[in-house]
């Protein structure tokens, strides 16, 4: 008994540690002359140089953890919404997956086999609403 | 020829006439009581000075001379003697050293010429791992009407981006909303 109370734990940490956690951010951008997000201020300088607004705001957030083959739904807010289809980390250590971003029930966007480094960031580059552009962070925790 | 010349006969005298010459003036000699008279008298004191030779008189006698020049040798035997060297000019220097120079000028032209080459032809500095990419995405679709999708990738940040060109403007959310329910059905 003793034993397999051991070993149903020693497999819950070890499921535990293998999984990984995906978070999704929605961020709107637009030159209003305000400090940005205390949110985002880690990733406001990489936002900076790329799509060179002044401002950056997280509108939403959502980290989830996945398995490979297990679908993952992020809702971020303001009708977007990702999906993560993790298909495994592959030799380089990136993990990998199928990723598609949607506005309600609208796919905009479906990058596949997206193979990212933990750590690291994926933008994507949303619609324009008004003087706002909406910006997608993808990123897995390491 | 002019014979009453008392050259010639003092030539004749000395026997520095020959051949011809001292046949003619001869003869003329044999004729001439003027030119005979003087040939006689030059021939006369000729034989005096070499009967009665002229001796040198010294201060003092050979054998001291030579005995005292004897004496200084020994005297300076064995005493170091520094023989002065004249300085020489730049030329002579030069030519004393030009194989050293030519040696030293050979040395610094090879290392010169090595510095320059290999300051020309320095290989450019190579990484030695490529830098990770931070993500990769092998196909990106872009179901809505005339918009593409653009993956490319910032070193500097470490970051990927994908570049969703076309995608229609909107005053606001909700109309946005609306324009991606009626694109999207």
């Amino acid at each position: 008994m003793r034993l397999l109370v051991f070993s149903l734990m020693l497999l819950l940490t070890v499921g535990a540690a293998s999984a990984s956690n995906v978070t999704g951010r929605l961020i709107r951008a637009d030159n209003v002359k305000a400090p940005s997000d205390k949110q985002v201020q880690d990733i406001a300088e990489k936002l900076r140089k790329v799509f060179g607004y002044a401002r950056y705001e997280q509108i939403g957030r959502d980290t989830k953890p996945f398995h490979a083959g297990e679908r993952v739904k992020l809702d971020l807010g303001e009708g977007f919404t990702v999906f993560c289809h993790p298909k495994g980390i592959n030799s380089d250590g990136k993990h990998e997956m199928d990723v598609e971003l949607y506005s309600g029930k609208t796919l905009i966007v479906k990058p596949e086999r997206l193979a990212i480094r933990p750590g690291k960031y994926l933008l994507v580059r949303g619609p324009e609403v008004g003087a706002s552009l909406f910006i997608i962070a993808l990123t897995v925790a390491p | 020829m002019k014979l009453h010349n008392p050259e010639l006969v003092s030539a004749l005298v000395d026997g520095e006439l020959r051949g011809l010459r001292r046949w003619l003036v001869r003869r003329h000699l044999a004729r001439c009581a003027v030119c005979g008279a003087e040939y006689r008298h030059q021939l006369h004191v000729r034989q005096l000075l070499a009967a009665n030779p002229i001796t040198p008189v010294m201060n003092e006698s050979a054998d001291f001379f030579w005995s005292k020049v004897r004496r200084d040798i020994e005297a300076q035997a064995g005493r170091p003697y520094r023989v002065r060297i004249p300085p020489l000019s730049l030329s002579d220097w030069l030519f004393r050293h030009q194989t050293s120079l030519l040696g030293a000028a050979a040395v610094l032209a090879a290392v010169l010429g090595l510095w320059f080459a290999a300051r020309m032809y320095r290989p450019t500095l190579q990484t030695v791992a490529e830098r990770p990419l931070p993500a990769t995405v092998a196909r990106v679709t872009t179901p809505l009407p005339q918009t593409t999708a653009t993956v490319f990738h910032r070193e500097d940040e470490e970051v990927t981006v994908i570049w969703v060109s076309g995608l229609p403007w909107t005053a606001d959310l909700k109309q946005m909303h609306t324009l991606f329910a009626t694109i999207g059905s």
